[in-house]
């Protein structure tokens, strides 16, 4: 099994490298999108060319306050709303997790840099973990840690690596995490091209992916976001592809991203209504997306977006790494008032 | 021209078109809550439908979804206010109505209701939504939520039930009445009838419904009454809270469970000792109610937060300030907190009222917290039980029931004297008699404890001359009741407020005795007369008169004197202040160009022989020269004392020159306190001089330095004796935090010099950030340290030899499922004082010189943390592995360096992964056990695309992995593996309902010093496959091979080395509706020469 695959990867080398190396781009997933898919990519963007999206994400301001407040974010890495429309905010520099109201005022904060209870060591992705708590990825201490809603932590963390090494699996590089409304969480794990499902329990459930560019597979896992209802939407990079995976872990659909992006990370979120969220923190692009990859809106000048967020009313919250800020975005039809 | 006329008229109504009278235009206004509008027309025609807004026609689907059966039309995106929606359809002229009912005759005096097989109903509408109410103006609900069933069984395990809920409901239920609530519920077994027994069977239910003038609260809520100053009160409790508020007027009432008793306590700090302070009066099983506590450091708030001021262990009640907030033996703390226990089940009632005007207010409040006399938390009252409490009054001394039992004790009668007959402690059973012990306070009881080997034994002292008595204690059951009423008026330059409160506190319910003292009352007034003035050389000027007595029977549901309020009088910490009269003066007059001067005097006296009197005198001034100062002199007597006089001096300046660029900070404090003492003389005194360098507010950089030397003085019979000398020297700098560089870092050095004393300390305490990237070349770092110092209790590690098989732990307490040994943990209530420094570091590279190498990355990571026993070595942040390992110094080390890079990761023939990574961690928090780890490891990864539907992965890796565990003057051990592997992975997808796999792995491995590997294989597929639509299974089996020598493992553990022979699992999931899911699990797991182990479960996972 080992020769075979020895063989068959030398052989690829052999054959495929001077092409790899010759060649410009990697194939865009245009190319191998599977028929029945919908992927409705105008070519038109593809190529450059500007067209009008029936929709545009309006800047609605966000936490202005902020700017003058301790909890002024030095690197935001990770937002999650709790059910009472407090925002939990990740704080990568600062290692911690601060607490804010729905007007924005700081209520709280937990953390410090260690490897302890209550501690963190490089947070990242947060995410709602059931109606009480909510989740930090802390991604150097390969462990995902709860606080209650108001900012106690919770039981113990949830370490990562022991449950995989349990099943034989190999360990992961936790880049982000999401939850669904049944308080599982969902690891994207970068290394293995998987996404993890833990139960509320710390067990783990579901290993979705593992390589492979089609089907199943997932290459280049940048991000993962959950529905209501279950359904999985993963990012990957290079050159940039979102899969929808229904809960039972069948494919549902697959659409590219309009450009081909190399970045890490491509923070994800879906709303209520299966629209997808999707940023390029290196290109500062975030495009909206309806439940089946139709392209409804697209903005521009957003470098560094770090995490997604769509709150209860609507409003997409974005936060923004390089100038550590916190944008809402709010959805609205772009032409002009014409009354028939 | 006739005929002509009329051909041109028919010709003209020919070309004009024709409507269709089923087809319409409708316009829809939309609303800031509401998502659904229902049409004036049903029926319609699907797909008959155009939806235009702003001249933009909008997209089925996208921006709405239609229900033509109801004439409903639902917004996907945020609805705008104000604006039309214009809805041209089709559909039916005369639709007929949704709901049809058939009448029947139904003659007087039948009984029979309509059957229900005979009504025909229309059934409910498609779930497009989870909002019930669309068409109720101003309601918009939404539910949203997950339950899951599920049943675990396996072959070492019996079959149970598993579920959980959890539920949120959201949005308007009026106009401008918001509802938000969350229910939680987890592993609650179900009942026979598979519901859970009631609410409180549930974890955590949250409700909050808010107004613009009301708010409702049901859950962990909030109660607070904070006007005036007798009856305020905090709690965090569970129940409900609703409060109204409309202009001048708000009202507010709660009803919770009290979890537990209020408590308050203060302390003064150790010279740099951050922590963790014990919250005196905890017992070890007494826990602090979360998020209960208000802790104030030198009568500043604290937050909670290792990142803020401090960190609090909930459930050993003790609190440990960060780095951010250096401790001396000057800080004074005060916490405020509830714990968690009573011995009753506790309620609390309150209400309260304000109403006001712009010139008077009033003000009301009643609260009251009594414990359920029936429902004591544990067990049940006796009618012996009710007859003890009912003969003690309000004294817990007297509330015993004697309960001496005569078959086989401890304990053994003997005759102390004539009639006198007493127990004394025989061994262990070795006496005729169990006998109970119930402490009564020091001179109250007649046994004294004495340490045995079998725990505490008690032995009689004579009449009074001990502590403990014969029998068990029942807690009293109290009731407490407050009302107060205050208001105030306010006119011109004159104010005036006064407030009154009687309070209600029986300690026994049971008892009538005692209780002529319930009922207390307290009282104060303010007159002040006061004046603001605009311009001129008086900006304001006042004089305040306030009064207050409050009697010695009155009970507060919180103190109201002030953290150390004692020493502000010049008298005890602990003296009793809450009761007292008390009258002062208080004048002020300030000027915009001079500052403001203020003035107090101050007289208190209380019930216990308590008086004293306060001067004191404030000048500040801002501007350029900004000046703090403060003169503060009290005179405290105690008549009850051998040395009755106590008092206090404090004389304070602050002074700072704002210029330009660099603000120059000056201050002086000396203090000294003597308080009243029947012993020798008590008292303390510091003097402190500091000078601070900090850069102004409006630059980009900020800067600061500072030194401050302060000396601490102890009160003796000849005056003051100087104990120490402390020298503190901080600075910190910090940077724009918007530059593509930069940071911010903070130190604060202490030193305690002995000079009376035989103290000697050092401490540390900072920060470092720093972080720089470089966007055009991919280049990033960051490096973060921090530097603070705790405390951690001397713990030892005892294993104890309880027979062959009889225990769980091998002879180092390493956990081996059987074994012949126990391990106890014995936790010392004394801490050793620890310096602890963390550190995280990171470099990375992120490069692409040519398309195919897109997302090519280089990185180092540096992670440690070490928590040194004593002072903090200056490597110690960037400690090196062979320190780790062999400092002893160290409690707890732990070390990670790691170097990672990943090339060309899109290319199709070489995608690479390399990993160079050592992990290293000492423990040594036992006194008598220590146990080091280093791992090292290699891995190479190399991944390929042969083709489209084709994916291979090879990974190399080696690995040493070293273990040691030491037991002082015992047993130890010592391990050391080697470790090569080879794994690989053929991934075929030829479809997109098919995914294969086939997996090998090869691990050899060896102990250090061993002459035979042992070689591992584990070969299987893996396939994952859909079934019709919405099914999808997975399939997973390995086979393991083990040749050589036996496998081995680092540490001794239950669980066996090695891979087992089979390995297979197998999945169902299937998407029963769009909202619920079920699947099913089965593992198969088979040892050679064990038991084969199957585990499953099957689960049903619904969404709404």
């Amino acid at each position: 099994m080992i020769a075979a695959c020895l063989a068959l990867a030398v052989w690829t080398a052999v054959t495929a490298l001077p092409d790899s190396l010759a060649a410009s781009a990697p194939a865009h997933p245009r190319d191998s999108l599977a028929a029945g898919n919908v992927a409705r990519l105008p070519d038109s963007l593809a190529a450059g060319t500007r067209i009008a999206l029936p929709f545009e994400l309006i800047d609605a301001g966000g936490f202005a306050q902020l700017s003058d407040d301790p909890a002024r974010p030095v690197e935001p890495v990770g937002l999650a709303f709790d059910s009472f429309g407090r925002l939990h905010m990740s704080d990568a520099a600062l290692r911690r997790v601060v607490r804010l109201n729905a007007q924005g005022a700081r209520l709280g904060e937990s953390g410090a840099l260690g490897d302890g209870a209550g501690t963190l060591r490089r947070p990242g992705s947060m995410a709602t973990a059931g109606v009480l708590a909510v989740a930090v990825l802390d991604e150097e201490n390969r462990r995902i840690v709860r606080y209650d809603l108001q900012g106690h932590p919770q039981g113990d963390a949830l370490e990562l690596d022991a449950p995989l090494e349990a099943r034989g699996e190999s360990r992961a590089r936790p880049i982000a995490l999401a939850s669904d409304e049944g308080g599982a969480l969902y690891v994207a794990d970068a290394d293995g091209d998987r996404i993890l499902r833990f139960e509320p329990s710390g067990e783990l459930t579901r290993v979705w992916g593992g390589p492979g560019s089609t089907a199943g597979g997932l290459r280049g896992v940048a991000g993962v976001a959950v529905a209501r209802r279950g359904e999985v939407f993963v990012s990957e990079r290079m050159p940039g592809r979102i899969v929808r995976l229904e809960p039972t872990g069948a494919l549902s659909a697959e659409w590219p991203l309009p450009d081909s992006v190399a970045s890490e990370r491509l923070p994800l979120a879906v709303d209520d209504s299966l629209r997808v969220a999707c940023a390029d923190p290196r290109s500062g692009r975030l495009w909206l997306f309806g439940p089946r990859g139709e392209l409804l809106a697209a903005r521009e000048g957003l470098a560094g977006a770090s995490a997604l967020v769509f709150t209860r009313d609507g409003a997409l919250w974005v936060a923004l790494r390089n100038s550590r800020r916190l944008v809402r975005l709010v959805l609205r039809a772009r032409a002009a008032p014409a009354e028939p | 021209m006739v005929v002509v006329a009329i051909a041109g008229a028919m010709t003209a109504t020919d070309a004009h078109p024709t409507e269709d009278p089923s087809c319409g235009t409708m316009a829809v206004v939309m609303r800031q809550d509401a998502l659904v509008y229902r049409l004036p027309r049903t029926f319609l025609r699907a797909g008959s439908e155009r939806v235009v807004s702003r001249g933009v026609a909008w997209h089925a689907g996208a921006d709405y979804v239609f229900d033509f059966l109801r004439g409903e039309l639902r917004l996907l995106h945020d609805p705008l206010p104000g604006d039309t929606v214009w809805v041209t359809a089709c559909g039916l002229i005369d639709a007929p109505p949704l709901d049809r009912y058939r009448l029947e005759l139904r003659p007087p005096g039948a009984v029979a209701a309509t059957s229900a097989d005979t009504a025909q109903r229309v059934s409910p509408r498609p779930g497009v939504s989870s909002n019930r109410f669309g068409d109720v103006p101003g309601v918009n609900l939404a539910v949203s939520g997950s339950k899951s069933l599920a049943i675990d069984f396996g072959s070492n395990q019996d079959a149970f039930l598993r579920q959980s809920l959890d539920l949120t409901v959201s949005g308007s239920v009026a106009p401008g009445v918001e509802l938000t609530g969350v229910l939680s519920d987890r592993n609650t077994p179900l009942s026979a009838e598979g519901s859970t027994r009631d609410l409180q069977a549930l974890d955590r239910v949250l409700l909050e419904l808010k107004s613009a003038t009301t708010t409702v609260q049901l859950g962990d809520v909030d109660v607070a009454i904070e006007q005036g100053e007798f009856g305020r009160v905090r709690r965090h409790l569970q129940g409900v809270n609703a409060g109204y508020q409309h202009g001048a007027q708000a009202f507010r009432l709660a009803a919770a469970s009290a979890p537990g008793e209020y408590r308050r306590i203060e302390f003064l700090g150790t010279e740099g000792f951050q922590g963790p302070y014990a919250l005196e009066g905890l017992d070890l099983a007494t826990a602090v109610v979360r998020g209960s506590e208000i802790v104030t450091l030198d009568g500043e708030r604290m937050s909670r937060g290792e990142s803020a001021d401090y960190a609090m262990d909930y459930d050993a009640g003790r609190i440990t300030f960060t780095n951010r907030r250096s401790i001396t033996a000057s800080s004074r703390v005060a916490v405020q907190f509830q714990r968690a226990t009573s011995q009753y089940q506790r309620r609390l009632v309150s209400a309260s009222g304000r109403i006001g005007s712009p010139n008077a207010f009033v003000y009301s409040g009643l609260v009251s917290e009594s414990d359920d006399r029936g429902k004591p938390t544990a067990g049940t009252l006796s009618a012996l039980d009710i007859a003890a409490l009912s003969f003690a009054g309000d004294s817990a001394s007297r509330a015993l029931v004697p309960e001496v039992t005569a078959a086989g004790g401890d304990y053994d009668t003997t005759r102390v004297g004539p009639g006198v007959l007493t127990y004394v402690y025989v061994g262990p059973a070795a006496g005729r008699f169990t006998v109970p012990f119930a402490n009564v306070g020091e001179g109250n009881g007649d046994y004294a404890p004495y340490p045995v080997a079998a725990g505490t034994a008690y032995r009689y002292v004579g009449p009074n001359l001990g502590a403990y008595r014969l029998g068990r204690a029942l807690a009293l059951p109290q009731s407490h009741q407050l009302v107060q009423l205050g208001g105030g008026v306010h006119a011109g330059v004159l104010s005036a407020e006064a407030e009154g409160a009687v309070s209600r506190f029986d300690a026994n319910t049971f008892s009538p005795r005692d209780d002529g003292n319930n009922v207390g009352g307290g009282a104060r007034a303010r007159i002040g007369l006061e004046t603001t003035h605009r311009g001129g050389w008086l900006s304001r000027a006042g004089l305040v008169v306030t009064g207050r007595g409050v009697e010695r029977r009155f009970v507060p549901f919180e103190r109201l004197s002030d953290a150390f309020e004692g020493e502000r009088w010049g008298l005890a910490r602990a003296a009793d202040l809450d009761r007292r009269r008390e009258g002062g003066v208080d004048a002020y007059v300030g000027s915009p160009t001079m500052g403001e001067l203020s003035g107090t005097l101050g007289r208190l006296t209380t019930p216990s022989g308590f008086d004293a009197d306060r001067r004191e005198a404030n000048y500040r001034r801002d501007g350029l020269l900004a000046t703090r100062a403060t003169y503060a002199w009290a005179h405290g007597r105690d008549p009850g004392s051998r040395n009755p006089d106590g008092g206090r001096e404090r004389m304070s300046l602050r002074t700072a020159l704002r210029m330009k660029w660099v603000e120059p900070v000056v201050t002086l404090e000396s203090d000294a306190r003597r308080a009243p003492t029947d012993s020798l003389a008590s008292g303390t005194r510091t003097r402190s001089a500091g000078l601070e360098l900090a850069s102004s507010e409006g630059l980009l950089w900020h800067a600061s330095a500072g030194y401050e030397l302060r000396r601490d003085a102890l009160a003796t019979s000849g005056g003051f004796s100087d104990q120490g000398e402390t020298r503190v020297v901080r600075g910190s700098l910090r940077s724009p935090e918007q530059s593509a560089w930069g940071g911010e870092v903070r130190l604060e050095h202490r030193a305690l010099e002995p000079l009376a004393a035989p103290v000697r300390t050092r401490s540390e305490l900072g920060g470092l950030r720093l972080r720089a990237e470089q966007k055009r070349t991919g280049l990033r770092g960051n490096v973060d340290l921090e530097i603070s110092g705790d405390g951690e209790s001397r713990r030892e590690r005892r294993v104890v030899l309880v027979g062959t098989g009889a225990g769980s732990y091998d002879a180092l307490g390493n956990f081996v499922g059987t074994g012949d040994y126990t391990v106890v943990i014995v936790v010392s209530p004394q801490f050793d004082r620890i310096s602890r420094a963390t550190t995280s570091a990171h470099v990375g590279w992120e490069f692409a010189p040519s398309p195919v190498w897109r997302g090519s990355r280089a990185g180092f990571d540096f992670e440690s943390e070490t928590r040194r026993r004593g002072d903090l070595a200056v490597m110690d942040p960037w400690v090196a592995p062979g320190v780790v390992l062999h400092d002893v110094a160290f409690a707890r080390a732990s070390l990670r360096q790691r170097f990672e890079t990943e090339l060309a990761p899109g290319a199709k023939a070489m995608a690479l992964r390399f990993r160079l990574e050592r992990q290293l961690s000492a423990d040594r928090a036992f006194q008598n056990f220590a146990q080091t780890l280093d791992r090292r490891s290699a891995a190479l990864r190399w991944r390929t695309r042969p083709g489209r539907a084709v994916t291979t992965e090879l990974e190399g890796a080696l690995r040493r992995e070293a273990a040691d565990q030491v037991v002082s003057g015992g047993a130890s051990r010592g391990q050391t593996l080697e470790e090569s592997s080879l794994t690989s992975q053929l991934i075929v997808t030829p479809g997109a309902r098919l995914r294969t796999v086939a997996a090998a792995e090869a691990v050899w491995s060896r102990a250090q010093g061993a002459r035979e590997r042992t070689r591992t294989l584990r070969i299987g597929p893996d396939v994952g496959f859909d079934i019709s639509a919405k099914g999808h299974a997975e399939l997973s089996l390995r086979r393991g091979f083990i040749g050589g020598a036996p496998p081995v493992s680092l540490l001794p553990s239950r669980d066996p080395a090695g891979p087992a022979r089979w390995d297979a699992s197998g999945r169902l999931d299937y998407r029963v509706r769009v909202s619920s899911t079920a699947s099913a699990t089965v593992g198969v797991i088979e040892r050679a020469g064990q038991r084969t182990v199957v585990t499953g479960r099957a689960e049903l996972r619904a969404f709404f």
